[in-house]
């Protein structure tokens, strides 16, 4: 077998779902025979907050220095994402170390926005997105931000660290053409790794009555208005189908939600407020089916998904981004353009077959236990790994002969780089991206 | 200390460059250095293929050493964090020879991006490295003129001093080096006539068979054939030293030449005087009109004149030889100064 | 013909390359050809192998030469119409790097991917020992036939009578078991000497060495010389010598001290384990072949000082079976210009 150093690069805090998610797959990694070291990646405060437990040796990323990272690790992964605090040296150090990066997030403007803030240079991020995206993407003279929806269609900055990596995972598809599009080396999609915390069983069904739920802060990204407004459209599902918000409701989003129950007539939601695990599991107890539509999509993937699925509830999505991955007989998918109707239809469904219920939440069960269990990442990333570490003394040697070409005023296109590429070719090194 | 001389290597031709490389490495041991050379093989036809021959030498590695000398493009592009330049010369085909239109660059597009190229990468090497020395002042001229780097001048010293203690004039002027149109020899064959009594000896390899033909003509059509002594190959080191040692001086005349030329150091070892013109380039570093010899217009009536002199006193011939030998010995042309420097 | 004789080698380290090279390039001017060595530097820091054997690549030899035969790895990697390579040793700091891990691994795979082609691009290639056959057959590179290279001046090996010393020539490294060998002579009687010469790349083993000789209460009856011993120095010493001994773990590619001691009449002491060495010598008939310890060793060296007839008869059956196997350089310079 052949073991790998890994240095596996992340937030290693209590606080954080990918620290979370680092940890369950980095004990398969180790258990698999491999060297896996952790490279803390936050930054200031952050960095403070105490470690999370494990076996592993834990270092910041900054005690090595770039010579360091190249000697004692075949391999370095660094798993990114949006949050500043959680990743800044990653953001420092991505260039010229030939990392692979594990992007948790396809949208890292919010990254890139802290960070430039950070280093006192505001004007960074439209710069950086007019050199990644051109005029299209972050026209003269407009501000960077703008909504949500428009940055990540024009810029979600996801190429600006890609670039620099030598290879990069993506956690579904979607976003996975992008990362080909910019980073040098192969990009691999594997399943986010999850392991759902235990949620209470789903409930009996009861008397042709359905409870559904929204669980987390509710914001207009995750389409309540969508689910009232399919559970209003329904004379079959009006008065048999109530909807319960866990989490916090800022007092706007409840207003106008209420508003929209009102002006259709039927009960508004439950908002439970802010809730603690327990509370949440109480909650859950009488829950029959989970909405978890996303509009827009943000994340690489989805931990929420994953947990409604585990806990054996159909599990309403929105089919696009990484939801559409998701096997469509393990959820209940609805057209992005059309999420009322087709949550509508779902429900109405459910209502009239209750056996489906039970069927459906089992398979959404098995899909999150297998599909998302980190032994899959682990399986998954090894060989992805193992390849970019064979790949390496090429790649080295290339980009040694390519910089020196590139010191003599030599563009990539130049006939001296092509003749470099394939004297390297004949010598057996041709690239197997 | 542990020095690498790298050099270029051209396979089966073995010159002057050749030599000094011999020598230099030679005489590093002599001082107590631990040393070897090594000699890249160089192909500079087709012009495009020079960027291959800088990406290899980029490319090369060096270890085990404490210091490199390097003499010659690309050679010394080779990284070495201490490596110490001493240059023969550069490319010149990118610099002074492009300018005169002797290059095998081509004009177009592509040669531009050539020149650009060896001046990029001539640039690296000269940055890093930590002292430039010159053989020569025209060649550190045209360093500072198109690389904007500065150097200091080295002269390649003797290889052998010890074979030229002189002696008594035995009243004949000697040409020794290559006998072609640059070195004018013929020069020397046609001044003699206004000489009467003097005889001339010119030892030395000729280029080409026609290059040693024309000096046989212009003897027999001049008719000093009596008083002319041609020995035109590669004559050994031993007899070319006992030449030099019995004459009364030395002429050197090519044309236009960056360094002093052997000859005029071989010359001056000996405490001869030399013989030189106007346009000789940089033999006139050394060679100063009645101080250690002539220099002269390159005719063959100003030869005669100089010539002349000599002939009618040998005694202040004697005198600007040994003149000759104290420039030399002030200028420390001489291996271990030469090493100490290139070690420091 | 216009032959190159290309090598890779790091500035003024010695080696027998050195010595093949400057052999081959007499016999090949001897023979009438034009002959021109050409030196690489060569740096065999792992990483910095592959941009190396790509420089090497790069340098142009097919307007200058007829052929070339490349000594020592990675000189192989030049390109030229009619290359022979005569692959003595892979790099050992590829093959056998300090540490074994993926990146070690991974850059193990992409050299022996460029030896290949560098191999397979050649006119012949020529193993220079049976141990280097079969790291061209356990890595699939092509190769023909072992072709050892030969003693470049056997004619200055003299045979004189036996002494009572034991020489030892060889770098002066842990891989290479001086150590052992003052274990065993600590473990013998009499006017029994060693001698152990050869450079130290590293000061700390001959200090060893010597502390050991002192610890084991034989410093007197050992000679360490931690340098270089030239050509004339080796006849020298093996010309009285009782016996040569030589125990490379591993084994080196080489098996000189095996050819110099058979040339010199000196009966051979090495190891089981010793790779070439043991391969070359035959126990009891031109040498001693023991277990790789001191007990076997120290009985081996009581053997021959006690039974003198014997140490005649081994380097005696050594020289004629050196001669008998002809491996002089017509043979040599035949296959490599094939």
């Amino acid at each position: 077998m052949n073991a790998l150093r890994i240095g596996w690069s992340t937030p290693w805090n209590a606080r954080s779902a990918i620290a979370d998610f680092a940890g369950e797959v980095a004990h398969v990694l180790a258990a698999r025979g491999h060297e896996v070291t952790i490279l803390r990646s936050e930054a200031r405060e952050a960095a403070a907050l105490p470690p999370r437990p494990g076996p592993f040796p834990v270092f910041h990323m900054d005690e090595l220095d770039d010579e360091a990272l190249h000697t004692r690790f075949d391999v370095v992964v660094a798993h990114v994402g949006n949050h500043h605090p959680f990743h800044d040296a990653q953001v420092r150090r991505l260039p010229g170390n030939h990392m692979v990066g594990v992007f948790h997030d396809l949208f890292l403007a919010h990254l890139a926005a802290e960070y430039f803030h950070d280093i006192g240079d505001p004007l960074g991020p439209s710069r950086l997105a007019r050199e990644l995206y051109g005029e299209e993407g972050m026209p003269e003279g407009q501000p960077f931000w703008t909504d949500l929806e428009e940055m990540v269609r024009r810029r979600p900055m996801l190429e600006w660290l890609a670039t620099h990596c030598i290879g990069a995972v993506a956690h579904s598809s979607h976003y996975a053409e992008r990362l080909r599009a910019c980073c040098p080396g192969p990009v691999a999609v594997i399943p986010l790794a999850f392991v759902a915390p235990n949620m209470p069983p789903a409930p009996p069904q009861g008397e042709g009555r359905l409870t559904v739920a929204v669980i987390g802060h509710a914001n207009a990204n995750k389409r309540v208005d969508q689910v009232i407004m399919a559970i209003g459209s329904s004379v079959i599902l009006r008065g048999r189908c109530r909807l319960r918000v866990i989490g916090q409701a800022p007092d706007e989003e409840r207003t106008r939600l209420e508003g929209i129950a009102a002006a259709l007539g039927v009960e508004p939601p439950e908002f439970t407020g802010w809730v603690d695990d327990d509370e949440l599991r109480r909650q859950l107890r009488d829950v029959h089916v989970i909405a978890c539509l996303r509009n827009p999509v943000l994340e690489g993937a989805s931990a929420s998904v994953v947990t409604a699925m585990a806990s054996g509830r159909p599990t309403l999505v929105t089919d696009h981004g990484c939801y559409a991955e998701i096997p469509a007989d393990a959820v209940l998918p609805c057209r992005p353009e059309a999420e009322a109707l087709d949550a509508m239809r779902h429900l109405e469904r459910l209502v009239a077959d209750p056996a489906e219920i039970e069927a459906l939440g089992e398979r959404a069960r098995m899909v999150a236990l297998t599909r998302h269990a980190p032994t899959a990442y682990a399986d998954a990333l090894i060989p992805f790994l193992q390849r970019i570490v064979a790949d390496r003394p090429r790649q080295d040697a290339a980009e040694r002969i390519a910089s020196t070409l590139a010191g003599f005023g030599l563009p990539p296109e130049d006939p001296a780089r092509q003749r470099a590429a394939t004297l390297l070719k004949g010598m057996g090194l041709a690239p197997g991206k | 200390m542990k020095v690498l001389v790298l050099s270029t290597l051209v396979p089966f031709v073995h010159g002057g460059a050749e030599e000094l490389y011999d020598h230099l490495v030679l005489n590093l041991r002599r001082q107590g250095m631990e040393a070897e050379g090594m000699r890249i093989p160089f192909y500079w036809n087709p012009a495009e293929e020079l960027i291959e021959e800088m990406l290899l030498a980029r490319n090369l590695r060096v270890s085990g050493v404490d210091r490199v000398i390097a003499l010659k493009f690309p050679a010394y592009m080779v990284p070495f964090p201490d490596k110490v330049l001493w240059l023969l010369h550069q490319y010149r085909q990118a610099y002074d020879l492009l300018d005169a239109g002797q290059s095998n660059i081509p004009g177009d597009a592509s040669g531009e991006r050539i020149l650009h190229a060896i001046r990029a990468a001539d640039a690296m090497a000269f940055r890093e490295s930590r002292q430039i020395y010159t053989n020569a002042p025209i060649t550190g001229r045209r360093l500072k003129h198109y690389n904007g780097f500065d150097s200091q001048v080295l002269r390649p010293p003797l290889n052998d001093p010890e074979l030229f203690p002189g002696g008594e004039s035995e009243g004949y002027i000697l040409a020794t080096g290559r006998v072609n149109d640059t070195k004018r020899q013929h020069l020397l064959v046609r001044a003699l006539r206004r000489v009467p009594g003097l005889r001339l000896v010119v030892a030395g390899p000729p280029d080409s068979p026609a290059d040693a033909e024309v000096l046989h003509r212009i003897a027999a059509q001049e008719g000093v054939e009596d008083r002319v002594t041609l020995d035109l190959r590669f004559v050994p080191r031993a007899h070319l030293a006992q030449l030099v040692n019995g004459a009364l001086g030395v002429a050197y005349l090519p044309f236009d030449e960056d360094s002093l030329g052997y000859c005029t150091m071989e010359a001056f070892r000996a405490a001869k005087p030399v013989i030189t013109t106007t346009d000789s380039g940089g033999v006139l570093d050394i060679v100063r009109e009645g101080e250690n010899g002539h220099v002269v217009p390159p005719s063959p009536e100003a030869l005669a004149g100089a010539m002349a002199r000599l002939h009618a006193a040998p005694a202040r011939a004697r005198d600007m030889g040994l003149a000759g030998r104290a420039a030399m010995e002030a200028q420390r042309l001489d291996w271990p100064t030469t090493i100490e420097r290139l070690v420091s | 013909m216009r032959i190159g004789l290309i090598t890779a080698a790091l500035p003024l380290a010695g080696g027998a390359h050195r010595l093949i090279l400057e052999g081959l390039r007499e016999q090949l001017v001897a023979r009438g050809h034009e002959v021109e060595p050409v030196w690489l530097p060569f740096d065999a820091t792992p990483g910095e192998v592959l941009p190396q054997m790509a420089a090497f690549r790069m340098v142009r030899l097919d307007g200058y030469f007829d052929r070339v035969i490349t000594l020592r790895a990675p000189a192989h990697a030049v390109a030229h119409r009619r290359k022979v390579v005569w692959f003595t040793h892979p790099l050992r700091s590829i093959h056998e790097p300090e540490q074994e891990h993926g990146h070690a691994r991974a850059l193990r795979a992409a050299v022996t991917r460029a030896d290949a082609a560098a191999l397979r691009a050649a006119h012949a290639v020529l193993a220079g020992s049976e141990a280097a056959r079969e790291i061209l057959y356990r890595d699939k590179l092509p190769g023909s036939g072992v072709l050892p290279p030969p003693l470049p001046h056997p004619e200055r090996l003299r045979a004189g009578p036996l002494g009572d010393e034991v020489v030892v020539i060889a770098r002066m490294a842990p891989w290479n078991r001086q150590h052992l060998l003052l274990e065993a002579l600590a473990l013998t009687q009499g006017p029994l000497r060693l001698r152990l010469c050869g450079t130290a790349s590293d000061p700390a083993y001959p200090q060893a060495l010597r502390d050991a000789a002192r610890r084991l209460g034989i410093a007197d009856r050992v000679t360490i010389e931690p340098r270089w011993i030239t050509e004339e120095e080796k006849a020298n010493l093996l010309e009285n010598a009782l016996a040569v001994a030589t125990l490379p773990r591993h084994g080196n590619g080489h098996a000189y001290p095996v050819l110099e001691a058979a040339q010199a009449a000196r009966p051979i002491l090495t190891t089981t384990d010793a790779g070439e060495a043991a391969d070359a010598v035959a126990d009891g008939e031109t040498g001693l072949v023991t277990s790789p310890d001191p007990a076997s060793l120290a009985q081996a060296l009581d053997r021959l000082q006690a039974d003198r007839a014997l140490a005649v008869r081994l380097g005696a059956a050594a020289r004629a079976r050196a001669a008998q196997r002809g491996t002089g350089w017509d043979a040599v310079v035949e296959r490599l210009l094939a």
